[in-house]
């Protein structure tokens, strides 16, 4: 079980006029994971996100950091802060300054670093969210996702053990959005811990490892995504629906379940493979019939489901390690079909750029004794990858 | 405005360090002040114009259009300054030689102070010259403030212009009535936007430490001695010619 680092216990908060924005909420959040909060407009998102930094303070109840409970005096907002960073849905409601590497620099300074030492964490943020080229422009020159990435270092290069994120991807075309989730997951292989707020049942789907549904000022559910997700009633009770990619798996036997301990893919490119490979299916069982070597593949194809069941608790982003999978999956079947031996590197092509991304070391180990696995067999290859 | 800011921002001598910016458009301004106007002016317009168009590399359009609005006030109202009222028997304008040379000196004089001031907004972005408010003595409040209105100035107008759009877009502006309503409708907008703002920037700043002062690093440009002489140099040349040229004159 991963410890806890930021709890909500019981929130209870009514904004001037009496309106009920937060009524007895209880969140966790576990450290090192991604956790999205779910919920339709005006569910009290925002405000509970304005909760976990210790900008509104709760009429009742209370916020832990790792445990204790945090208090509202200046030292204690000061520590909470330096560990807790937020970012604002609307970049120039944070970005102050007349220049990116300027405004980055307000928070380091703030914490009392010396100006070198500012300077390397202006740097290093800018590099992390791919914007050292716009240090010396302007803020107000910049496009939408350009600021939104400023504002993002500019919380980021005080080094906050939790990066919270209302919104980050509202107003971004597909290839900011990419970036911008790829420059998180880096953060998140890191050690960060990332808390964000969306409607956006798809990327929750695809890229938190927790979800947590809110509505009404509650948390209806919260848990591991895919479980959270599966539930189509709850979800549209809290004005949301199901993940589309989700819906597909389901529609088209991927869903998981008894039958199938694959859980269900959580990225296109996964479902794409899984639809590939369950079409090649009935041909490579005729084939295998008439190629006997390929049959220590089927061996491995057995064993498959199980590794990544062991392989699930020691990995946080465990689907990539499904895709993986399904890549090998893939190549396997691919195989006997000697003739259809470009089908892979098709695939890499069709390869998403959030997840080439994502995942920038492909583990190749995996690769490697994947090779070595069909060197024996077929004799040499050429895997040019 | 825009325009000012974006050369200021993209210009060659951008990465110069400001010091020697502000020394070359100070420096002009107090030799425009103090030298004999007829020489000195026009001297001075001829070394800004070369300093921002040669130099900082900005186009003689930009030049001349931040010139064109002050210099159009300035060569309409000289006419009068050479015509001096006589009230003493009746009403007489009356015309004297002295009087031009008053006019054509205070033309002259304003029109080499504005040149420097051009070359200083063109090439000078004004959160680098805030800056230097405050090694003058200026309070670190007063500078912050100003620095903030600079940002905010952008956004403001940005929403004051789509503001304007939609409405123009909904037929706000179609008679002269419906425009007045409209803009006043705008403004109140805006003020109420404008207060909303101040309040999330206050959430967005106390996120990242803010106790109530506005630190930021400034960008290290290093000073160049070189360029410091070389602009001496051409401040020295222009009150020489000046002077020398004065005399020659008279």
């Amino acid at each position: 079980m991963t410890p806890i680092i930021l709890s909500a216990r019981g929130l209870e908060f009514s904004y001037p006029g009496g309106i009920v924005a937060l009524s007895g909420l209880d969140l966790e959040v576990a450290r090192g994971r991604k956790l999205a909060l779910l919920g339709a407009n005006g569910c009290g998102k925002t405000t509970l996100l304005l909760h976990l930094n210790g900008t509104l303070k709760p009429s009742r109840g209370q916020v832990l950091l790792d445990g204790a409970v945090a208090g509202y005096g200046r030292q204690a907002l000061n520590v909470w802060r330096h560990k807790v960073g937020l970012v604002l849905q609307e970049p120039d409601d944070q970005l102050f300054s007349a220049t990116v590497e300027q405004d980055v620099s307000f928070g380091p300074l703030n914490q009392g670093l010396p100006e070198a030492a500012v300077r390397a964490r202006v740097a290093e943020s800018l590099e992390t969210l791919r914007i050292a080229a716009l240090a010396e422009r302007p803020t107000h020159s910049l496009s939408f996702g350009q600021k939104k990435r400023a504002a993002i270092a500019g919380v980021l290069a005080m080094r906050p053990e939790v990066l919270i994120l209302d919104e980050p991807t509202a107003g971004l075309d597909p290839q900011g959005v990419a970036h911008l989730l790829s420059a998180l997951e880096q953060l998140c292989l890191a050690g960060t811990t990332l808390v964000f707020s969306t409607h956006d049942v798809d990327l929750a789907y695809g890229w938190a490892d927790d979800v947590a549904i809110l509505g009404q000022g509650l948390v209806v559910c919260q848990g591991e995504a895919l479980a959270t997700l599966a539930d189509a009633e709850r979800l549209r009770a809290a004005h949301l629906r199901t993940p589309t990619l989700l819906a597909l798996a389901v529609a088209l036997g991927f869903g998981g379940g008894p039958d199938d301990p694959q859980p269900p893919p959580r990225t296109p490119a996964a479902l794409i493979a899984r639809i590939q490979s369950s079409r090649n299916a009935s041909v490579k069982q005729s084939i295998l019939k008439f190629h006997p070597e390929t049959r220590p593949q089927g061996t491995y194809h057995r064993e498959e489901p199980e590794m990544t069941g062991n392989q699930q608790p020691e990995h946080d982003h465990d689907h990539d390690h499904v895709h993986e999978h399904q890549h090998e999956h893939e190549h396997e079947h691919e195989h006997p079909g000697s003739g259809s031996h470009t089908h892979p590197h098709t695939y890499t092509h069709v390869h998403p750029h959030a997840h080439e991304d994502t995942n920038p070391h492909p583990q190749e180990g995996d690769h490697g004794a994947h090779d070595h696995d069909h060197t024996g067999e077929h004799g040499p290859h050429d895997h040019a990858h | 405005m825009l325009a000012i800011d974006r050369h200021a921002w993209t210009n060659r001598w951008r990465r110069h360090h400001p010091g020697e910016r502000l020394l070359l458009g100070g420096g002009g301004l107090v030799l425009a002040l103090t030298l004999p106007p007829l020489t000195a002016g026009p001297l001075l317009c001829l070394l800004m114009a070369g300093a921002t168009v040669v130099g900082a590399g900005i186009p003689m359009r930009a030049f001349l259009g931040v010139m064109a609005l002050p210099a159009g006030f300035l060569l309409t109202s000289a006419p009068f300054l050479a015509l001096s009222l006589d009230l003493r028997d009746g009403f007489h304008l009356a015309y004297s030689p002295a009087g031009a040379t008053l006019a054509l000196a205070v033309t002259l004089r304003s029109l080499g102070a504005l040149s420097c001031l051009a070359f200083l907004a063109l090439t000078t972005p004004v959160a680098e010259l805030v800056p230097w408010l405050r090694r003058l003595g200026v309070p670190a409040a007063v500078v912050e403030i100003a620095l903030l209105i600079y940002r905010l100035i952008f956004i403001f107008m940005e929403r004051a212009l789509t503001g304007q759009q939609a409405q123009a877009a909904r037929q706000g502006y179609s008679t002269r009535r419906r425009s007045l309503r409209s803009l006043g409708l705008l403004i109140a907008t805006l003020f109420q936007r404008a207060l909303e703002r101040a309040r999330r920037l206050e959430v967005g700043l106390a996120a990242r430490g803010y106790v109530g002062e506005l630190r930021v690093l400034t960008p290290e440009h290093p000073l160049s001695q070189r360029r410091l002489a070389g602009i001496g140099g051409l401040l020295l040349a222009v009150a020489l010619g000046s002077v020398l040229l004065d005399r020659g004159l008279a």
